[in-house]
């Protein structure tokens, strides 16, 4: 494994604690919608 | 201060909403776009002194006596939360349905300010309103708004009036209709009703002038004679549904997918280009392959659903949707179903969670939990981009494939509904009575806002949820169970052929037993978005928008030759992801709203049905004609096939014995 492996491992590491973390707090915050896409049609704001 | 929005459907209550709060709910040309309140604040330039202004828009209403959850909201909000002050939205267009309302809602002792909305429309009809009349008749303000307009629109001096009888803490004085308060009985209330009517005919009679006498045909009645004919109106929303996915699909959406994949093009390069030949290929691959290549595949579809709600929230703004739900009405009704049915699954196809939530303003118990079980077969937004991929790749001109796709939705709604019907044995019927809006011209800006803000979600989801899949995906291809790199020809000796390849033994009668096609389908039922990444993974596929032809998905032949699997095939797969169960969230809304585990878990059991019994007959029909032979598995398919039938056919006659005992029962006790 070279120095540039531990920087990509590094990056996508990032990218999917950033992602991970997105997910769970919006868990945590009760939005149990995953993002749809279709937020300006959704009746349930709480969900968002 | 708690001000409480009300009034009845379309009178523009939301819009109202958008105009004194600055925020962007969404609005549509339709009764029964709000079926939940909505908070927000009186925005800075209307309230300059900072009061504590707190608005809350309501859900439609026609009175106070609830007929749909969503009118319940409003009388329990009015009744119990004491707002105080109400501002009663009224449709200037239509005062006399819209003084009903008026007066049940003066009789709260809340203080009431009306807002004349639309008044914009008053001089184009060539009326008048005697707003100071209708001001003493009805003992409150009356404030002309035009809520549409981003000037002069009467926001101000609605606010100023608010303020001014908030603070004054004056009761509100009911206007003066005989009889009304001592109603208890339902005798009562219906002549109490009669009275209401009386008194509102009179004032209207008072302070309205019409230049149209209502029994001529307008100009709009005219155009609806065509529109919602029982059977021009069939091939006109054919018409207009082939148009609006040939201008995303063929036309507008391309060029723009064009640029935008250019971008993803140039960062995926870009990056490999940075990496260079000294990284480990299973790392690379991860980044390259996983997250850019899984993540930009999708996101390559972008341009096209934003094209595409783009045109829908047009149609949705200028009133022709609410037509849709009177054409299709009479079918639904064969089937034990209304328009009111309709209006969620046109919801549901920008998203199938809003479209199952919104079924609750159908009263009836088992059409509500029906609908919320076929509304998700609507081919949502989420759902788009296989649409898109696979017209693209196994068929020359993809939009007939989109528009067929939307047909076949609604056609197998209603097969569904009939056989459900049969299950529950339940035969009630139930009439729909729909107020059509007035035609407008749809408004670009509010177009652009519902779709800019779908744009933002379906990139959040690309960044979140579908990066995470693409790159476990991406992990469990490219290593073995004893965690060793799979060899670069040997792509089925890795974890997720493994997982998948017993799953794709089951879709061999539809034509696609292929792991690759079993994992895509599993993990689309996380987020259906995910079929296209996971498919774009596995296949090693960076993006499947070409940007040297400018067509949808460029040289298809070689991308169907990577996929392995005939045309036929392909459309198999396309019916199989459109109509087996939605994503988990979905589910989830459909748990909410269908209140009963056995329904959900019927429904979800359903909806497999359909989606392998529908491929499978989409499959083994196609390689018949196509071949002049049947399609492999076409026994296994058959029987299995055939079970899921008598599985259906046994509870229809369960369903239609229990229908004909409690007949019977209720003939005995007659």
């Amino acid at each position: 494994m070279s120095m540039v492996d531990f920087i990509v491992i590094g990056v996508v590491a990032g990218l999917l604690a950033l992602a991970i973390y997105k997910i769970v707090r919006d868990k945590k915050r009760g939005v149990k919608c995953s993002g749809c896409g279709g937020c300006s049609g959704c009746p349930d704001k709480n969900l968002q | 201060m708690k001000i409480a929005l009300a009034g009845n459907p379309n009178s523009g209550k939301t819009t109202l909403f958008n105009a004194i709060t600055g925020k962007i709910e969404h609005v549509g040309n339709w009764s029964g776009v709000t079926v939940e309140k909505k908070e927000g604040d009186v925005k800075q330039s209307l309230n300059p002194r900072n009061e504590d202004l707190v608005v809350v828009d309501l859900p439609g209403a026609y009175s106070m006596s609830p007929y749909t959850s969503e009118e319940s909201i409003t009388r329990d909000f009015v009744q119990n939360e004491n707002p105080d002050v109400i501002i009663n939205i009224v449709d200037s267009t239509n005062l006399s349905r819209s003084l009903f309302f008026t007066t049940q809602l003066l009789e709260l002792g809340i203080p009431v300010i009306i807002a004349l909305n639309k008044s914009d429309l008053i001089d184009k009809k060539g009326n008048t309103i005697d707003v100071p009349a209708l001001s003493d008749a009805l003992k409150c303000p009356v404030i002309l708004t035009s809520a549409t307009k981003s000037s002069d629109n009467g926001m101000p001096k609605l606010i100023d009036a608010v303020i001014t009888l908030g603070k004054s803490n004056k009761k509100q004085i009911p206007p003066n209709i005989s009889g009304v308060k001592k109603a208890s009985t339902k005798e009562d209330f219906e002549k109490a009703d009669k009275k209401r009517y009386a008194f509102v005919n009179n004032v209207v009679t008072e302070v309205e002038r019409r230049k149209v006498s209502s029994e001529k045909q307008t100009l709009q009645d005219q155009v609806d004679r065509i529109i919602a004919h029982k059977w021009l109106g069939i091939p006109i929303f054919a018409a207009i549904i082939w148009l609006v996915f040939s201008i995303s699909q063929s036309w507008v959406g391309p060029l723009l997918a064009d640029t935008f994949v250019g971008w993803i093009d140039m960062l995926y390069e870009g990056i490999a280009s940075l990496l260079g030949e000294d990284v480990n290929p299973v790392v690379a691959a991860l980044l390259l392959d996983g997250i850019i290549g899984g993540v930009g595949a999708v996101v390559g579809f972008l341009p096209l659903i934003m094209v595409l709600f783009f045109c829908l929230a047009l149609l949705e703004d200028s009133g022709y949707m609410a037509r849709v739900a009177i054409v299709l009405d009479r079918f639904f009704k064969k089937v034990g179903l209304s328009g009111r049915s309709i209006i969620p699954m046109i919801i549901g196809t920008g998203c199938g969670i809003p479209g199952v939530m919104a079924t609750r303003t159908i009263k009836n118990e088992r059409q509500r939990r029906t609908t919320a079980m076929l509304t998700p077969f609507m081919p949502c937004g989420a759902k788009l981009p296989i649409i898109a991929l696979f017209a693209g790749v196994f068929f020359g001109d993809n939009s007939w494939v989109g528009t067929s796709m939307y047909f076949l939705g609604i056609a197998v709604i209603i097969i569904s509904a009939l056989i459900i019907r049969k299950i529950t044995g339940d035969y009630s019927k139930s009439y729909f009575i729909m107020e059509l809006p007035e035609y407008r011209l749809p408004s670009l800006k509010r177009a652009a806002i519902s779709v800019l803000m779908r744009a933002k979600a379906f990139i959040i989801k690309a960044g979140t949820i579908i990066l995470v899949c693409n790159a476990v995906v991406q992990i469990l291809q490219s290593f073995n169970w004893q965690l060793q790199v799979v060899a670069e020809n040997a792509p089925e000796t890795s974890i997720l052929a493994s997982i998948a390849s017993p799953l794709a033994v089951l879709f061999i009668p539809l034509g696609f037993g292929l792991w690759q096609f079993a994992a895509a389908a599993v993990t689309g039922f996380i987020a259906k978005e995910n079929v296209v990444g996971t498919l774009a993974v596995c296949f090693s596929i960076t993006n499947f928008i070409d940007v040297e032809e400018l067509a949808l998905v460029g040289g298809s032949t070689e991308v169907s030759t990577i996929f392995g699997i005939s045309a036929v095939a392909g459309l198999a797969y396309l019916v199989f992801n459109l109509f087996t169960p939605p994503c988990f969230a979905a589910i989830g809304a459909m748990n909410s709203e269908m209140e009963s585990r056995k329904w959900l878990l019927g429904a979800v059991g359903f909806q497999l049905g359909m989606g392998y019994t529908l491929a499978f007959f989409v499959y083994q029909i196609g390689t018949l004609i196509t071949t002049g032979t049947v399609g492999s598995g076409f026994i296994g398919g058959l029987i299995a096939v055939a079970l899921i039938a008598a599985c259906v056919g046994y509870l229809m006659r369960k369903g239609s014995k229990g229908n004909e005992i409690s007949a019977g029962m209720r003939s005995v006790k007659v």
